[in-house]
């Protein structure tokens, strides 16, 4: 890692410093929701749907019931229990008013049931095995309806329709419309474009895959729930739970000190947090579910699959006339998120239009994984551009410096810029008009190449909570609503609080992740929570330090207060993190096998509070990024609609000896928004290195790699 | 069906102390009883609740079948030897350094450290549909749901197939074929020595099956002979990750040179069919022949020969042309290398 900055230094921030609960974790003291064991408490087991979609005609749990120590199965006939963040239209997760309108109302059991995986029943019973036999003994009279698996074809005709409406997906109005945006006239910038260009590209269903899949533990005192869950935003979950429930958010409490990760797969609630609660009401005693792996990985969600269809207008000195994308997301048959494609917003154009169709089909839901509409998108349109660049004989970097983004929508000004000289500093670094050649020129079996890809993501500032405590010890104790996804937001907030106050980190404790001792917190979605959580932190610690500036220190048992709920904006300006990966390739032609020999990744998110978390940031995205391209995937027999690769080994996820090593080199800037200007980083990793690699291995055989995972059958096929 | 069960069913469990009481309690409870070495398999298909034996005769305890011994100028290992151990075992190293990187090539650490090289040699296929409890044909049913125009197939059969178009992954079983190893077992009747090629059967000959033991058969262990020790040797596999996962197809070969020519070679693929190939045709073509890369070509294309691809694994075929291609004539260096 190197940082070339011009910002001052500062005392506690921008140094590598250790998470602050390193040896909890590492020593087995912290605890995870898995390790909660409460009196009494019941085991719950989940029956799924073993068909992609069929019509529930009878249920017979009275077998299950029957055994000693099962005490309630719950279906679709005794709970009608709406999950609002599993069904909203035009994916719109925190906007509570669209829960009343959606006309795709997502119960935490349907009928007809409409994906493989989804859940039928569900049984507390007095342990994990009973549970387990008990779901097996629940007999359930299905008819199999047609299915379909493929959100293209799930538009046409006909296609069965998961809904009476169809299969588009509805907008956040209910409309039956496709997302659309436009600027300028693009059939008139094809018609003074020199040369226009089409292509189509495919990206599949890829999992989260974080280690810990979702489980959770709900009990009742009176009216009031407490569940211990490992969500990305205790605040958001307390709410969602409350509204689903129909009671009061203070009725609720959400808990959750440590997880095993999140990318995305743990947002908000999720249906085993309201199944374990309402099982718990029922029962009078907690309940805990958890799920396998394989049940993580259908039975949540994972990224959107799409087709996309680009048409692209240059002139004749390779610079952009017109961008149109025809897209498809595949939602699954629920509207969990947007659906949406991003990339086009990537380049400088006066004529785009890009119109993206949301689509329902009968596979596992489709959600956040981190940065949920980029990877997807910028796979599509960067390769799209390189392969522009490659027919218009130019250099492909040469080609995005021409045509990248300068402003956002090539309108509004961003907070600072600093794309080019990522793009230009990574080019140096990389040796990258050394390293370059013609497509496919090396001879021999043994191929190099190499590959670029951009980005601008966007990180924006808004609405959060602090609060701060001073005792006579000279102990702040910083209350914040935080979970550590794997981030380290704990540590994050704590250098936070000590460089605001001009206090060692060690006097800074931090209270987190429990509803009843924090205040909100944004939630650790959209790379948001160093950003709004942060600034926060600064205002508390503002408010604090005037106070003793009036009052003074606090002695014997007094103490001081303060807090903070700012919701600061960047003023009409566009704020984003801008970084460009570059990768090089070796393709084994022989064997098909895609090898990644060096990796650069430059990356401007501010100012960079920790250096070995913001590091790991980066590499953590970019090796997701690098499966996602090269072998991971959710495959599905397309006679029964049945998913086959459920699981680590199954969709092959990334392992330790497949990441290469990823050298980061930091663009330091303060654009005057975020906490002492640090931008969003989380997400930002991952979202051009599907595309960087997908480019290097195109530089390598001279073959445009289009349909994701780039396998080597797929390789192997286009080279003999 | 995907399979989403948690934990696994009940069973009555034995641990027997040699392998005499071993081959008894198998002789006792025959289909009802499932042998169980290092467990790697065999927990998959319990907590996937598709296999449901009465009885699980746990060899862990058998002090015998463990371990590795010089034994007639050759070696033999005890089949509940770890593969890590295998892996690590200086002589093995030494004079049989092949069957040191097959076995290295399997799965991860932490499988091979509890992973056994009986067991891995007897595992069974990891065709999605049949580990998934699909009622096809290898699973006693009457169809192959992997052998349709749609179907998920990119990692079966091109070879050999019969009806099942599964494969065997072993790692370790190609270099043990390379190598002439002899497989010792011991049946109600007795112990039979078998060649390492002869172990391992197709469809047509059992469907059900991937291996000639029968219900009460248990292999006790696997012998090298001296006479290719210390040859020259060539593994190689792909996979789509670099650990923790399967063949999609890899090579063993031993030769002998003399003079700058083949005077013996043995060659063999798995994961091209149900069972591990041993590729005798190439090896009497290329015998007398330089190992080069001219020789490399024609192994290679005798190799394919009457190859049938399905809908999703042609790939299969130009791969295993080159693997065979190098086994012989070795690797072209990179240019810019
Ligand atoms: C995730 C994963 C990845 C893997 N990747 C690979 C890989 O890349 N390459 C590879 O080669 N292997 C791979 N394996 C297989 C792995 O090496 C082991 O599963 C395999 O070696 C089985 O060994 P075991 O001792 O655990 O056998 P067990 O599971 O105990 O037994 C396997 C089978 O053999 C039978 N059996 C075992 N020992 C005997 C005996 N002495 N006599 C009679 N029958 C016996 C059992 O009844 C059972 O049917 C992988 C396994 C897993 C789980
Ligand atoms: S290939 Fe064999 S194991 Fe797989 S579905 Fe067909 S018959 Fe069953």
């Amino acid at each position: 890692m190197s940082r070339p900055s011009k910002l001052t230094p500062l005392k506690t921030i921008g140094h590598p410093t250790a998470r602050i609960d390193a040896v909890e974790r590492v020593t087995g003291k912290a605890t995870y929701t898995g390790d909660v064991h409460l009196p009494g408490m019941l085991y719950a087991r989940v029956l799924r749907s073993p068909h992609a979609h069929a019509r529930i005609r009878q249920i017979d749990a009275s077998k299950a019931l029957a055994l000693a120590g099962v005490k309630f199965v719950l279906t679709h006939e005794n709970c009608s229990v709406v999950w609002g963040a599993g069904s909203i239209s035009g994916g719109r997760q925190y906007v509570d008013d669209i829960k009343k309108i959606t006309r795709h109302k997502r119960y935490l059991f349907n009928n007809p049931v409409r994906f493989f995986g989804e859940p039928v029943a569900a049984v507390a019973a007095t342990n994990r095995h009973l549970a387990e036999e008990a779901v097996r003994l629940i007999n359930v009279d299905y008819e199999v309806l047609p299915f379909v698996l493929d959100q293209e074809a799930a538009l046409r005709p006909e296609s069965v329709k998961i809904w009476p409406e169809g299969n588009l997906s509805p907008t956040a109005k209910n409309e039956m419309e496709p997302e659309v945006y436009r600027r300028g006239n693009v059939e008139e910038g094809f018609r003074t474009a020199d040369f226009v260009f089409e292509d189509r590209y495919t990206t599949t269903y890829v999992h989260n895959a974080q280690m810990e899949p979702r489980l959770c533990v709900a009990g009742w005192e009176g009216d009031k729930l407490t569940l211990y869950t490992p969500t990305q935003g205790t605040s958001n979950c307390r709410h969602d739970m409350a509204r689903d429930l129909g009671i009061p958010d203070e009725k609720v409490r959400v808990i959750c000190k440590y997880m095993g990760g999140g990318f995305g797969n743990k947002n908000q609630n999720q249906d085993a947090d309201l199944i374990a609660a309402v099982l718990a009401k029922e029962t009078g005693a907690p309940v805990k579910l958890e799920l396998s792996r394989k049940e993580d990985f259908i039975g949540v969600h994972g990224r959107w699959p799409t087709t996309q269809y680009y048409k692209v207008g240059v002139s004749r000195d390779g610079v952009l006339q017109a961008l149109q994308l025809r897209g498809y997301s595949g939602m699954g048959p629920y509207r969990k998120n947007t659906g949406g494609i991003g990339g086009i917003e990537l380049y400088q154009c006066p004529n785009v239009e890009s119109v993206t169709y949301p689509v329902y089909t009968n596979r596992a839901v489709s959600g956040n994984y981190r940065a949920p509409e980029f990877p997807q998108g910028f796979f599509g349109i960067e390769s799209m551009m390189d392969d522009v660049a490659y027919k218009m004989k130019m250099d492909p970097v040469e080609f995005v410096l021409k045509n990248m983004t300068r402003k956002s929508d090539d309108e509004v000004p961003y907070t600072n810029y600093t794309l080019e000289e990522c793009i230009r500093r990574g080019a140096e670094a990389f040796e990258w008009k050394k390293r370059w050649h013609p497509p496919g020129a090396d001879p021999g079996p043994i191929k190099r190449g190499v590959g670029m890809a951009f980005m601008a993501l966007r990180s924006p500032t808004g609405q959060s909570s602090a609060v701060i405590r001073l005792d006579s010890n000279g102990r702040y104790t910083v209350f914040v609503g935080v979970t550590d996804i794997g981030a380290g937001a704990k540590t994050t907030m704590a250098l936070i609080a000590a460089e605001a106050l001009g206090v060692p980190l060690s006097n800074i404790e931090i209270v987190w992740g429990d509803t009843d001792r924090c205040p909100y917190s944004v939630g650790e979605s959209g790379s948001r929570t160093t950003d709004m959580t942060g600034y926060a932190v600064i205002e508390a610690a503002h408010d604090l330090k005037r106070q003793i500036a009036a009052k003074g220190l606090p002695k014997g048992d007094n103490v001081l207060i303060a807090s903070a709920s700012p919701n600061p904006t960047s003023e009409g300006k566009v704020r984003k993190a801008f970084g460009a990966h570059f990768v090089e390739v070796e393709v084994d032609t022989e064997l098909g096998r895609v090898r990644v020999l060096k990796y650069l990744a430059v990356q401007d998110s501010g100012r960079i509070l920790n250096p070995l978390t913001a590091t790991s940031q980066v590499k953590g995205g970019a090796t997701q990024g690098i499966g996602m391209a090269l072998h991971e995937d959710l495959l599905y027999d397309r006679q029964t609609g049945q998913p086959l690769t459920t699981g680590y080994y199954g969709t092959r996820i990334m392992t330790h000896l497949d990441a290469p090593e990823i050298e980061v080199i930091f663009i330091e800037s303060d654009d005057g928004y975020g906490p002492f200007g640090a931008k969003c980083i989380g997400e930002a990793g991952i979202v051009h290195a599907v595309a960087a690699v997908g480019n290097a291995v195109f530089n390598a055989i001279g073959r445009r790699m289009k349909d994701l995972p780039i396998t080597r059958d797929k390789i192997l096929g286009a080279l003999v | 069906m995907a399979v989403i069960h948690d934990v696994m069913p009940a069973f009555e469990l034995f641990q027997p102390p040699t392998v005499d009481d071993a081959v008894r309690l198998l002789g006792q409870y025959r289909e009802d009883a499932w042998v169980m070495a290092g467990g790697l398999d065999t927990f998959d298909w319990l907590k996937d609740r598709i296999k449901r034996p009465k009885v699980v005769v746990d060899l862990s305890q058998v002090r015998e079948l463990s371990g590795i011994r010089e034994a007639n100028g050759g070696l033999e290992i005890g089949a509940t030897t770890t593969l890590t151990e295998v892996v690590r075992h200086p002589v093995i190293r030494g004079k049989y350094g092949i069957l040191s990187t097959g076995a290295e090539a399997a799965a991860s650490p932490q499988i091979r450290n509890q992973g056994t090289i009986g067991g891995n040699v007897s595992q069974d296929t990891r065709c999605w549909y049949y580990r998934a409890g699909w009622p096809c044909y290898r699973a006693g049913g009457n169809t192959c749901f992997a052998d349709t125009p749609t179907a998920i197939n990119r990692e079966h059969a091109i070879l050999g197939a019969d009806r099942c178009v599964a494969v065997n992954p072993s790692d370790s079983a190609p270099a043990l074929i390379a190598l002439d190893a002899k497989f010792v077992i011991r049946t109600p009747k007795g112990e039979r020595v078998v060649d390492a090629e002869d172990y391992f059967i197709g469809p047509g000959t059992d469907i059900t099956r991937m291996n000639i033991l029968r219900p009460g058969d248990l292999l006790t262990a696997i012998r090298l002979p001296a006479d290719w020790a210390g040859a020259k040797f060539y593994f190689e596999k792909v996979r789509d990750r670099n650990v923790w996962d399967f063949p999609l197809m890899n090579v063993a070969s031993a030769m002998v040179i003399t003079g700058g020519k083949i005077e013996r070679i043995r060659l063999a693929v798995n994961a091209a069919a149900a069972r591990p190939l041993r590729l005798a045709a190439v090896e009497d073509a290329v015998r007398g022949k330089e190992p080069n890369a001219a020789t490399g070509e024609i192994a290679g294309r005798l190799a394919v020969q009457g190859a049938r691809p399905l809908r999703f694994n042609a790939y299969k075929i130009p791969l295993m042309r080159n693997l065979v291609k190098r086994a012989i004539g070795g690797v072209e260096q990179a240019a810019w290398a």
